[in-house]
């Protein structure tokens, strides 16, 4: 790289001044670089900054069923809609129970994962093909139809858990209502969201454990580390860097689940099973407060960013990401 | 530091990807002209679609009447294409709301009379008042259908049907358990419901009464029935009404039939399971149904049963303070052509059909309260329909309000009849809940 930007600068003095070829070539690598990352900004600023202008601006306006109706413009109120969400004690709910869904959900499926991809290092070729279809098979799966799947499984009449579990001596299941008791319910929902979750992480993750060279590995059992030992001393230290990315893109995703709270609980999640995204959703969608449900978007984008950045900060002082 | 800020960049834009795909709102595009006569004189030539969006009701229990409007309305425009889409109570206003953001509308769309007051304030369908005559006997429309149509004089849409509930219930069944006549009252319901739970406790699914535990029509009939009400307007304020002494009174009568003599789900409402379909299945001997509900019971098809095809009764709800029957919920269904309707003649002539005399009766007979008097009356005669008549004419009707869709679509009175029928909260707490939410939704804050 070094070498290829100075040779053209010798080179110079010898050319007659304000060649074109000369100047071009000085200018190259810089150029070059910004020309390559401009379709990846036009693209982001039209895909992402946008929509991301309209919802800020929307988050600033009263816009209701008339104005959206009639295509007539919405009057801008300040910032009356964040005055209101923050001064609201069910939003600090939803946000506490956001946080702890999400927590449950990334530490699950982190930990599921890396279990899989373990296995999937030390099982046979076939048993290791085998497990990578299957996993992409579920990770093919539309959220939206491993929901209902789940739900026919945990239904309250026809549900094969109930009647399964049914089966133990003395407990009776019979139409036990997994949905009525929030924790179960939860622990229903954080099933389908690490069940679907798992494929992409520990695929990843898979790939990343068979690049850690096998002598580190071996020295460390001769040393007489154990298993234990070995992952949290030698595996864990070279894959930080890609658990750093999959926990950060895991937390975005969990962060702000829907498909799976919303279709489990047929499209009208009662208060107690909301989560930031679903709250947004109804407030915007389903009591026509758009306005309200942009604010919120708003000010979950802005968490996220909070967490991300000082995750990435965190990692980066630790120099895993160059 | 430049790696650092990119890496932080392209996360960022990860993120708020994912985030706008849940919110991004649709933009709204010029307001169309709504004003104007329209004609539905028919034209031999005109080409196009017609988009209708019925409930799914229609589908699964009159289709025949929606046969006979399109074949009549292609006696006007044979070159038009009707396309019915069905959707479900649950979302459709979600649905109907991002679609009528865009161009592309439906032209008919079909609403609950509890829905449209705030769509008709809004602008979202078409005023009819001139085009009144248009319909059939527009002079005799259900007065409660019709006002749910109007707004500050105009008329916006065209009552199509309303329905009332009664008791569907097992003949066989009730006299295996040696009751002979259908309870008067709401305390015979309970002593016959102990009888029935007696015989048939061994069945672990066998519910006397069934009643899911979001079923607010059935709940908020105990409210009206035990004197209490949802919500009075007094000198231009909202009132909530739920947490008076009557409500709790009805209220806790509603929680002693759901816990004592019904097995259904305390999280579930009344369409999901349909009702009828869980029934069919043979471990309910009473559920508290829509007139069509009944027959859909034994239909073949549907989730129907059709080996109970001779042991459907019925009976009006019994009260239980002392009047002749609990007043059952006004519900019913208009239809209206949207504000955008690039079509606004095919769609007052596809309604028009929809609603007309012959297209009504065939309503009734699928168990519907017809949508005039004139219609009304002659149900009354009609034994099948004696009872649903009956109980239309003295029903009770939600607040009409602008505030009230607010009310069912964040589900404030599932949510809290889900809260008493799970024992999560007591009665009075729930109650004083759901009407502080109430009178929020209704006066607008």
């Amino acid at each position: 790289m070094t070498a290829y930007t100075q040779a053209p600068a010798e080179a110079a003095g010898a050319a007659p001044p304000g060649s074109p070829p000369r100047r071009r070539r000085r200018l190259a690598p810089r150029t070059i670089g910004y020309l390559l990352i401009l379709p990846t900004v036009l693209v982001l600023a039209g895909v992402q900054g946008y929509p991301l202008v309209k919802l800020a601006l929307l988050s600033v306006q009263d816009l209701t069923q008339r104005e959206l109706f009639s295509g007539l413009p919405a009057p801008f109120i300040g910032l009356g809609n964040y005055a209101k969400i923050l001064s609201d004690p069910d939003f600090y709910l939803v946000v506490l129970r956001t946080v702890a869904f999400t927590a449950a959900n990334v530490a699950l499926t982190l930990v599921l994962a890396t279990g899989l991809a373990l296995v999937m290092r030390a099982a046979s070729r076939w048993c290791r093909l085998l497990l990578t279809v299957v996993l992409i098979c579920v990770w093919a799966m539309p959220q939206v139809v491993s929901t209902l799947v789940f739900n026919w499984l945990f239904d309250y009449e026809f549900g094969v858990v109930n009647w399964l579990v049914g089966r133990l001596p003395g407990v009776d299941m019979n139409g036990h209502d997994w949905y009525a008791n929030t924790i179960s319910g939860f622990g229903v929902i954080t099933m389908i969201v690490v069940w679907g979750a798992i494929p992409f992480v520990a695929i990843t993750l898979y790939a990343g454990i068979s690049q850690v060279p096998k002598e580190l590995e071996e020295a460390a059992r001769v040393d007489g580390a154990n298993s234990r030992q070995i992952f949290f001393r030698v595996t864990y230290p070279i894959l930080r860097p890609i658990y750093t990315i999959v926990t950060v893109l895991s937390v975005i995703w969990d962060f702000q689940v829907f498909n799976q709270v919303w279709v489990a609980r047929g499209g009208r999640p009662e208060p107690q099973y909301q989560t930031l995204g679903v709250y947004s959703f109804v407030r915007a969608f389903g009591v026509n407060e758009y306005s309200l449900g942009a604010a919120i978007a708003v000010i979950t984008v802005l968490l996220l960013l909070i967490f991300t950045v000082f995750y990435i900060r965190q990692s980066l002082r630790q120099g895993e990401i160059d | 530091m430049k790696h650092r800020l990119m890496a932080a960049a392209g996360l960022a834009a990860v993120l708020l990807g994912a985030t706008l795909a849940t919110t991004a709102c649709g933009n709204g595009s010029g307001a169309a002209g709504s004003t104007g006569k329209i004609d539905t004189k028919g034209d031999k030539n005109a080409t196009g679609t017609l988009t209708v969006w019925l409930q799914v009701d229609a589908q699964s229990s009159w289709p025949n009447a929606v046969k006979a409007a399109t074949t009549s309305f292609h006696k006007k425009y044979p070159k038009v294409t009707v396309k019915v889409s069905y959707q479900a109570w649950n979302d459709h206003l979600t649905k109907l709301d991002a679609a009528l953001t865009g161009k592309h509308v439906p032209d008919v769309v079909e609403m609950g009379d509890t829905e449209t007051t705030s769509y008709l304030a809004n602008g979202a369908f078409r005023d009819l008042t001139d085009s009144k005559n248009l319909f059939a006997d527009s002079a005799n429309w259900n007065s409660g259908l019709a006002a749910s149509c109007t707004y500050e004089g105009k008329v916006y849409c065209v009552p199509y049907y309303s329905g009332s509930r009664i008791v569907f219930y097992r003949k066989d069944m009730f006299a295996k358990a040696g009751i002979g006549a259908p309870p008067k009252t709401l305390a015979e319901l309970m002593t016959d419901g102990g009888k029935l739970n007696k015989k048939y406790g061994s069945d672990p699914k066998f519910s006397a009464f069934y009643m899911p535990g979001k079923f607010w029509y059935s709940a908020m009939s105990f409210v009206q029935d035990a004197g209490g009400t949802i919500a009075t307007k007094k000198g231009g304020k909202w009132v909530g009404g739920l947490d008076s002494p009557a409500a709790i009174k009805g209220l806790t009568q509603w929680k002693a039939l759901s816990d004592q003599l019904s097995a259904a789900s305390k999280t579930s409402d009344e369409a999901n399971p349909q009702q009828y379909t869980v029934m069919a299945q043979g471990h309910v001997a009473m559920m508290y149904g829509l007139g069509w509900e009944g027959a859909s019971v034994s239909a073949d098809g549907n989730g129907g049963n059709p080996k109970l095809k001779d042991s459907i009764g019925s009976f009006a709800m019994p009260s239980g303070s002392g009047k002749e029957a609990m007043q059952s919920f006004a519900g019913g269904s208009d239809l209206a052509i949207t504000a955008k309707s690039q079509h606004p003649d095919w769609a007052a002539a596809w309604t028009a059909a929809m609603t007309s005399q012959s297209n009504e009766k065939l309503l009734m007979k699928a168990g519907n309260v017809p949508n005039t008097t004139t219609l009304l009356a002659q149900a009354k005669s009609d034994p099948a329909l004696a009872a649903a008549a009956s109980s239309a004419t003295d029903s009770w009707m939600v607040p009409i309000s602008t505030g009230w869709p607010k009310v069912e679509k964040s589900s404030i009175l599932q949510n809290g009849l889900s809260d008493i029928a799970t024992g999560k909260k007591s009665v009075a707490d729930a109650c004083k809940q759901m009407n502080q939410q109430v009178e929020q939704a209704l006066n607008g804050s």
